[in-house]
């Protein structure tokens, strides 16, 4: 799901966008729920950045300064350490940035779960931390779909909708494959988003912080399909089919595709 | 080589630049300490005047109306402790509740000891005007604007 292919299929982005844009629209839900601010809404930040400026409430406007730039931050980190890494190890290249996004979730539901003062600077350090592993899962959903999957750009998504809509309009249209493909996509991931959110809320009133243990296993899900997908069934595949071997005169004998 | 070195230093230059800059700025939570005296009530949506104006001040009677179920019970004076206790105290009697500030120093959290808990948003937080608003889910009159003065620090 998280590698990025040659040709990747509408099915793998469906696959990915659903399940990133589900854990973005709980963690956006459940940081405006404890700390009053989105974490994966950076328009929004922009806005408010531009309305404290105008206000001239600087310690604000820095705050929100440093949230959108540790947006932007999470968005480098997966871009670097994929194109830095893909060439020797694929997978690992594409499963850090999740494992770091996870470790950034886990910090802030275990701080919150055990030592949380509900101070203003604490509120600003979690919020920062939810903004940089948001940024770091759009980066990384958005670099190997190509740009196809950004699960956090809802302003993006709800545009290509709408034009797509209107293009629908002409049967020329309609009958595309990849137009049907990218429509599906959006609504998939738009619908994943609302429903992550509502779900939030939701289990919120029940299991209150345990929220950020719930997403941490949507993304576990999605590290761990791949890993299914490429190690588990390449490791089967070697046992189940040793006709695939090549025995070489006096060596010892080696697999075809290994 | 170059590059390797141009992104850790602006990155660098930019964190320290911006560490620097928020240390000058007074958190909203040192800013809020001190007392404060409620100087008025403003409606957003208010009455119609005879003149075809609007009277955005809440009248005593409303006002009693609107604060029967809340914790900022008839309170005049708002002191905020830096132990994260409020007192407010005027014609009722004297209450301590707790206060917090969330987001980005933007709403204000007033909760009383059985976890009753109210949220202000803080349009305004200078040296000696304090503007809240409040939303009081009465949907005919709309936000509440109170407006505060600096009695002391």
């Amino acid at each position: 799901m998280i590698r990025k292919y040659r040709n990747r299929t509408n099915r793998e982005n469906v696959q990915l966008g659903a399940l990133t844009a589900f854990s973005a629209g709980m963690v956006n839900v459940i940081s405006v729920i404890i700390f009053f601010a989105f974490t994966s809404n950076v328009t929004g930040h922009f806005a408010i950045l531009a309305g404290e400026i105008s206000k001239g409430n600087w310690y604000q406007a820095l705050v929100v300064f440093g949230w959108i730039g540790l947006f932007f931050l999470g968005n480098f980190t997966s871009n670097i350490i994929v194109i830095n890494f893909h060439k020797e190890r694929a997978y690992l290249a594409h499963a850090l940035p999740i494992v770091l996004e996870i470790c950034c979730l886990l910090a802030v539901g275990t701080y919150i779960q055990y030592f949380y003062r509900e101070t203003l600077l604490e509120t600003e350090l979690m919020v920062s931390l939810m903004l940089f592993a948001m940024g770091i899962q759009n980066g990384l959903t958005a670099t190997i779909s190509n740009a196809a999957v950004k699960t956090t750009h809802l302003t993006g998504l709800t545009t290509d909708l709408g034009i797509l809509t209107s293009m629908f309009t002409k049967k020329e249209f309609r009958e595309k494959p990849e137009l049907r493909d990218k429509m599906k996509l959006l609504l998939t991931i738009m619908t994943s988003y609302l429903a992550g959110g509502i779900c939030a809320g939701y289990i919120y009133l029940t299991i209150a912080y345990n929220v950020f243990y719930i997403v941490c296993v949507f993304l576990l899900i999605v590290i761990g399909y791949d890993f299914y997908r490429t190690k588990v069934t390449n490791f089967l595949l070697e046992k189940r089919q040793p006709y695939y071997r090549k025995v070489i005169k006096d060596r010892r004998p080696q697999l075809s595709n290994s | 080589m170059k590059t390797n070195l141009t992104y850790p230093t602006v990155f660098a230059v930019v964190a320290g630049l911006y560490l620097t800059l928020l240390s000058l700025q007074p958190s909203p939570e040192f800013s809020i300490l001190g007392e404060w005296r409620e100087v008025s009530w403003e409606y957003e949506k208010g009455d119609s005047l005879l003149d075809g104006s609007f009277d955005y001040r809440v009248t005593d009677h409303i006002k009693a109306q609107l604060l029967s179920n809340l914790i900022i019970h008839e309170a005049e004076i708002w002191n905020f402790a830096n132990t994260e206790t409020l007192e407010m105290s005027g014609r009722s009697a004297t209450q301590s509740l707790v206060w917090k500030l969330k987001g980005r120093g933007n709403i204000l959290q007033i909760q009383r000891g059985d976890h009753a808990t109210e949220y202000y948003q803080i349009q305004e937080l200078s040296e000696d005007r304090m503007v809240l608003h409040f939303n009081f889910d009465m949907q005919v009159r709309g936000i509440v604007k109170m407006t505060f003065e600096r009695i002391n620090t």
